[in-house]
This record gives structure tokens, C-alpha cells and sequence, in this order.
């Protein structure tokens, strides 16, 4: 028993990818603990104090840390990038990681609420990947679509796209989910028809 | 139950395949109610003419589907209606940007819950997003009655198994019509009228049987099979009287009564009638008048014999009428003698018998046999059979209101092609334009079994209580039998949906609201057997029979 209860934590310290260091009602940003460490576009995290709040990967930026210092070219000549880092070890210090997500809900009395949260994640709370039961529980309710197509983000139909490839992949008949959800996504953008198949085509790649 | 849930039962009723529902989302009483498909439905599922229930908050309404119409929420999708019409995308539009929608005409409506009272006439709609789906047997039964005695079961509604009933109380206190193209199955929903009638005893019926269809056996065209008539079904309720004797015989059948018709009994009346198909002029049938005020009642015969051109002239100026039109009458009268039913020396029974069969509550179907195919001869005898006898059943109600007898049975005179003799022109001068405008006055009323029903007088069609219509599709007949019925532009695309055999579109006084039906089946052995006969060769049958027997006669 105690030896799951150890597993479990060690998973979900995996899982464990960064923390907040911005926060409105909308969206959170997350600094990751690792270089190049921001989980895939489109992909459901939580910023897990006792408040959790789930957030939609939708921007993913890794930048200088020293604003002042920005990155050289080191060529012409270098083989690949990895080389670089391995006779640079220093770059994961100079350069730091960062994404920004949606707020799409948040956990209430152990119900997942597909709603703005009354108030923001704290800064650094820690930021995790969300488990595949939570994932499929968040998205098996179409609410979540009119936030993310409502957000102030320009490519938010990719993430939309991006988010439901994920979801769909997690359920035994894809296309199905993909269907329902696309009728959600058509009753939103209505006369837009051209759109929809756009966001469903990325979604179904 | 609550409204939801009657509504869930009502869904779960229909047949998956043909399942759908839907939500109100715009409309009027007058143009009918917008009703927009769910997502799951199947659109192909939805027929014209089917009847729908609507949950409204406070009322439940019935209506009738009346228009199926693919709508779109985009106006550019027929732009890219490639890229989406494939795959996922096309499961998507459907039923979301691209969707069915109904026309729903409400007819009817009844208080939630109220189990007691029969639905009235709608005078509202219900509200939006009120739910419809397709009504249940329960509906059904609900605005058209169970089968019960005075209800007869005619048949069900378009894709439904629920037996709708008529009123036959109602259907018999008017003049009825039963129209349709040649081969639509007429003279089957009429012989099932007729046996609902005679079932019911709420009246007697008089057939004047053009085809010998009726009495011991007709004809099925689509199973190519004799079926039976209404003396084979009810034997001891119906009397065979043949015009034809020769005719019936051959068919294995002794008439009840061998119809004759003296010379003396034709009146220029008779004639009259008669001078469309006889091709007279309005001088040759008023020279019979002419020529009845000069013989009297023999007039016929004593003009027919009348034979040379000096005989004639001298005639002719007796009794002051153009030369030339006394022989075209002459010619055309002479052609009477050919009819072996008719007598030359005495006055015939005729109208006393069928007057005895009738009183004693027993129908009599008159076979016309070999004249049936003669349109004079029906129109001659049917006309002055009915006119007798109306005669005497107005005398018969007179004495009646006046506190001398009981009231004749009410009469159900069943005639066919009556386009040939109720025309604008005609319908004022025979005795059946009478009877359709007089109504019930004398308790005689007629059922008109027609094909072209707009040759038939406006007035006589706009007294018919109820009208039983199979597929018509001239837009004269279509006009006429429509005229003056609410909803008119809706009853038309029904009318004109009908397939051609076995189904009819019923609307009038014996039933809350028009109806597409699929007549009753007639001709199979279940079928008699649901209209009440026994089959004595049948040992089940036989067995009840004489189980009757020993319960009646000890």
C-alpha cells in the first residue's frame, strides 16, 4: 500500500512541470522547472493549490532570462543543437521556459467546474499535467469549446484543434467524440461553416 | 406523468427508423407552426400528413404534418457543401448548420391531463420550444374515438397502427361522397362504409349497384381474387334485387326480388334527366311533358307506339309541339323497349318491396347486372326508384311529426356516377339534388361514389357532410372536393402525396379533423372475420354458431 501511495507521488511529481508566475482571471503563466520543459499545444493543466484550477496550453514561449542578454548564433559550422548544449551547459540558466493557459475551470468540492474561477491561481503555485481520468472527465462536457473560441489568443481555433486531438485520442471511437464536439463548435460559429472544418481537419490529423 | 415524461413515452412509441422530434420555433395558426428537427432525427422519417402531438405548457395540441423543408443556418453553404459533404464534417452539419424543419398545421387541442372531454378546435399555438413528436395510439384514440358500437374502425393513420374511427352517428345525418381516380380502391371504402352502416343499425342502406359490386361478391384488381359482398358477409342482414335476372343466375346467385319498372310508372320527370346522355334538345324533353298532359299516365307506351309521319304530324299539332322535336324524342325513347326490365301492361311492385325490405331494417343492394354499363338505364331506374321512395318517407316523417308512427330508419341511397346526372345543369331537377340539399329533413341522405367530382353541382357539393377522397389529380376535381374546407392549400399537397390504392384522405363532420388514412384491408379472411362474419365451413366458426344456436333455442 504504501509502496502505491509512493509510486503515485512520484508520478504525479513527474507530472509537476513548472509554476505560476503570472495569474489573471483568464489565463496563467507558468515558468517550467526544466528548459524546454512546457507540456504539448493544447494540453490540459492544472495549477494545483487548494484552489486547482484547469488551464488549456495556449502560448509557449522560452526566452532569455536577462532580457538585456539575448541569445548569439553560435555558427556557422556547429553539427546540431545538441552539441550546443552539451559545450554550453550554462544555456539552462541563461534561458528559462515559459506557457501561458486558458483558464477553461476549476475544481470545486471535487466537481469540475467548466467556468472562469472566482479567483486566480497563486503565484507559484505548482502547475501540473493533467491524468488521463481527469482529462477525459473535463472533456466530456462541451462548455470548455465557447471559452477557448471566446479567448483574446489569435490562434485559438489551433488550440481548440489541438486540445480535442488530444481529448479524442484518449477515446475509443475519435470521430465520434470529434462529431459531438463539432456540433458544439457549429451551433457557436454559426454561418461559419468553413471554419469549423477547418478547426475538426486539425483536430482529426 | 409530467409533460416530459409523456413526451419520452411518446417517443419511445415510434418506430426507431422513422423515429424523430423536434422543438416549436416559429409559425401562426393560420400558416402553421415552424418546427425544428432534432439532430438525431431522420428527416426521411417525417411524412406529409402524419399526425403530431405538441406538449404545450397548459395544452397538449394536435396537428398535422403539412411541409417538410432542409433548411441551413449558412447562407454560403451550398459555396462549400463539397469540402463538408464527406467524412466527419458532414456528421457535424447535420443538424447543425444543415437541418430539417416541418410545418406542423395544429388542429386540436385539449387541457394537460384533462381525460374526460374530447379536444377541441385549436385556437392558439403553443408556445416555443414546445416539443412535438409524432402522436401516439393513445392520441389517437383520444381525438377519434375507440372502436366501439357507432364508432367504426375505417382504417389507420399514414404509418400508424392505430385503428381510427368514425363517427357513424354523425356520418349518417348528412350526405357523404366518396371520390377518387378510377382504380384507387372507391368501391372498397365504400363497401366498408356500407358494412359499418349496416353494422351499426343506425341506418338502412339502398344501393343502386352500377358494377354488381356491392351485393354478393366484387372484385379485387391488386390480388386479382373475387371478394365478398356484403350478402355473403351479412346474409340475413342484406337483400339482393337484380335488375338482371339471367345475370345474377349466372353468378350463382337467386336474387331476393327481380326489379320491373311498367311503362306507366316513367314520368317526364324521367326524362328530363335523361336529356343530356339522350342528346335532346330542351323542346324534345318538354314535348314529354306535352305528351303526358295528353295520354295521362300511359303516355310512354302510346307514344311509342305511335308509328308513320301522319300519325306524328297529327300528333304534333295536337299537342302543339315542333314536328321535328317529337321525332328526335321519338327515336331516342324508342331505345327504352330494348330493357327487358321494363313491363308494358302493369305498374310493378318495385318500390313497395324495397319499401318492406327497408322498414324491417334490412339493406337492399339493387345488381344492375348488363346495365350497368348502361348509363341511361342506372340514371332511369335509380331515379325513379329514389324519387318513390323519398316520396314515401316524407310522407312516413310527416305522420311521424305529427304524432301518427314511430320515424322512418334513417336511408343511406348509395348511387354512382353521379357526375353524369348531378350537373350544375341536372342537379336541380333530379330527386338526389334534392336529397343532398334537403339533408336529413326526411331521414334520406345519399353517399356519392364518383370519379370526377368537379362535374357535379357546387350546391350539392358543398351540402356533403363528409368526404372519404383517394387520389385525384385534376386540379378541377381536386378544387371541388376541397371547397370551402379551412386549411385548403395544406389538405392539397396531402391529396396529392396519396398513393394510389388504399389510402384516402377523410375530412367532415364525422371525424374532429381531416386525416390521411391507409383503408382497413378488405377481401382477407381476418378481415371478414374483424367485420363480424362467421364462416360456417370454419369448425371454430361453426362451433360458436351452435353454441349461439343452443343459447338462443335451448
Amino acid at each position: 500500500m504504501n509502496s502505491k501511495k509512493q509510486n503515485r507521488k512520484e508520478k504525479l511529481s513527474k507530472e509537476i512541470i513548472g509554476e505560476v508566475i503570472r495569474a489573471s482571471s483568464t489565463e496563467f503563466e507558468t515558468q517550467c522547472y526544466d528548459l524546454y520543459g512546457f507540456p504539448p499545444l493544447g494540453s490540459l493543466v492544472l495549477s494545483d493549490d487548494e484552489n486547482p484550477i484547469f488551464g488549456i496550453v495556449s502560448h509557449s514561449v522560452t526566452e532569455s532570462l536577462d532580457p538585456s542578454r539575448t541569445p548569439r548564433p553560435r555558427g556557422p559550422g556547429l553539427a546540431d543543437v545538441k552539441s550546443i548544449y552539451q559545450e554550453s551547459p550554462q544555456l539552462k540558466n541563461l534561458l528559462n521556459s515559459r506557457f501561458t493557459s486558458i483558464t477553461v475551470g476549476y475544481i470545486q468540492s471535487q466537481t469540475v467546474v467548466r467556468k472562469l474561477s472566482p479567483v486566480p491561481p497563486k503565484i507559484l503555485s505548482i502547475t501540473r499535467i493533467s491524468t488521463e481520468s481527469e482529462l477525459i472527465e473535463f472533456s466530456s462536457n462541451f462548455d470548455f469549446v465557447a471559452r477557448l473560441l471566446n479567448s483574446s489568443f489569435a490562434s485559438s481555433d489551433d488550440v481548440l484543434a489541438s486540445f480535442l486531438s488530444i481529448a479524442a485520442r484518449l477515446r475509443p471511437e475519435p470521430d465520434q467524440y470529434l462529431i459531438d464536439t463539432g456540433k458544439e463548435i457549429a451551433s457557436l460559429l454559426p454561418g461559419q461553416m468553413r471554419r469549423v472544418n477547418l478547426i475538426l481537419r486539425n483536430a482529426s490529423i | 406523468m409530467n409533460s416530459d415524461e409523456k413526451f419520452e413515452q411518446l417517443k419511445q412509441n415510434v418506430n426507431a427508423e422513422d423515429g424523430w422530434s423536434g422543438v416549436i420555433v416559429g409559425g401562426s395558426l393560420s400558416d402553421g407552426l415552424e418546427v425544428r428537427l432534432s439532430s438525431e432525427s431522420s428527416i426521411e422519417g417525417v411524412k406529409v400528413g402524419r399526425l403530431v402531438t405538441i406538449e404545450g405548457k397548459t395544452h397538449r395540441f394536435f396537428g398535422q404534418v403539412s411541409d417538410v423543408i432542409l433548411e441551413s443556418s449558412d447562407r454560403n453553404l451550398s459555396i462549400y457543401s463539397e469540402e463538408i459533404s464527406e467524412g466527419i464534417m458532414a456528421k457535424v452539419a447535420t443538424g447543425t448548420a444543415a437541418y430539417g424543419k416541418i410545418k406542423v398545421q395544429p388542429k386540436l387541442s385539449i387541457k394537460t391531463g384533462d381525460t374526460s372531454s374530447s379536444p377541441q378546435s385549436a385556437k392558439t399555438v403553443p408556445p416555443h420550444f414546445s416539443k412535438v413528436a409524432v402522436s401516439a395510439h393513445s392520441d389517437i384514440e383520444l381525438i377519434f374515438g375507440k372502436e366501439a358500437p357507432g364508432k367504426f374502425w375505417i382504417g389507420s393513420p399514414l404509418d400508424m397502427e392505430s385503428k381510427l374511427c368514425l363517427d357513424i352517428n354523425e356520418f349518417t345525418k348528412r350526405s357523404n361522397g366518396v371520390f377518387g381516380k378510377s382504380g384507387t380502391g372507391k368501391t372498397f371504402l365504400t363497401r366498408l362504409l356500407l358494412a359499418g352502416i349496416l353494422q351499426s343499425g343506425k341506418a338502412v342502406n339502398l344501393v343502386f349497384d352500377m358494377h354488381s359490386e356491392y351485393g354478393w361478391q366484387g372484385y379485387s384488381e391488386t390480388e386479382n381474387h373475387q371478394v365478398k359482398g356484403l350478402k355473403q358477409l351479412f346474409p340475413s342482414k342484406v337483400a339482393i334485387f337484380s335488375l338482371d335476372e339471367e345475370h345474377s343466375k349466372r353468378r350463382g346467385l337467386t336474387p331476393d326480388y327481380v326489379v320491373r319498372i311498367g311503362y306507366k310508372e316513367i314520368e317526364p320527370e324521367d326524362v328530363e334527366i335523361l336529356r343530356e346522355s339522350l342528346s335532346l334538345s330542351p323542346q324534345a324533353a318538354d314535348a314529354a311533358h306535352s305528351l303526358y298532359r295528353h295520354y295521362g299516365k300511359n303516355w310512354l307506351l302510346e307514344f311509342l307506339n305511335t308509328s308513320g309521319t301522319e300519325s306524328f304530324n297529327s300528333l304534333a299539332s295536337q299537342i302543339n309541339v315542333n314536328q321535328g322535336a317529337l321525332s328526335t324524342l321519338h327515336r331516342r325513347l324508342s331505345g327504352f323497349s330494348r330493357y327487358e326490365f321494363m313491363d308494358t301492361t302493369s305498374v310493378h311492385d318495385s318500390v313497395n318491396q324495397i319499401l318492406r325490405y327497408l322498414d324491417r331494417g334490412i339493406n337492399v343492394v339493387l345488381e344492375f347486372g348488363k346495365y350497368g354499363r348502361d348509363t341511361d338505364a342506372y340514371i332511369l331506374v335509380a331515379n325513379l326508384l329514389t324519387r318513390r321512395i323519398y316520396e314515401r318517407y316524407a310522407e312516413h316523417k310527416e305522420r311521424a311529426l305529427s304524432g301518427i308512427g314511430d320515424e322512418p330508419t334513417p336511408l343511406v341511397i348509395t348511387i354512382e356516377e353521379a357526375h353524369k346526372y348531378l350537373t350544375p345543369e341536372l342537379a336541380n331537377q333530379t330527386i338526389f339534388g334534392t336529397i343532398a340539399r334537403e339533408m336529413r329533413k326526411y331521414n334520406v341522405t345519399i353517399l356519392i361514389v364518383d370519379q370526377r367530382p368537379s362535374q357535379i353541382d357546387e350546391e350539392v357539393m358543398s351540402q356533403l357532410g363528409t368526404k372519404l377522397v383517394c387520389l385525384l389529380d385534376n386540379n378541377k376535381d381536386v378544387d371541388s372536393v376541397l371547397s370551402g374546407v379551412s386549411g385548403q392549400r395544406k389538405l392539397r399537397s396531402v391529396l396529392s402525396s396519396l398513393d394510389s390504392r388504399q389510402q384516402a384522405l377523410v375530412f367532415g363532420h364525422a371525424l374532429p379533423m381531416p386525416v390521411e388514412i391507409r383503408v382497413r384491408d378488405y377481401g382477407t379472411p381476418e378481415s371478414y372475420k374483424s367485420l363480424g362474419f362467421t364462416d360456417p365451413t370454419n369448425k371454430k366458426d361453426l362451433s360458436q354458431i351452435n353454441q349461439d344456436k343452443s343459447d338462443l333455442f335451448g
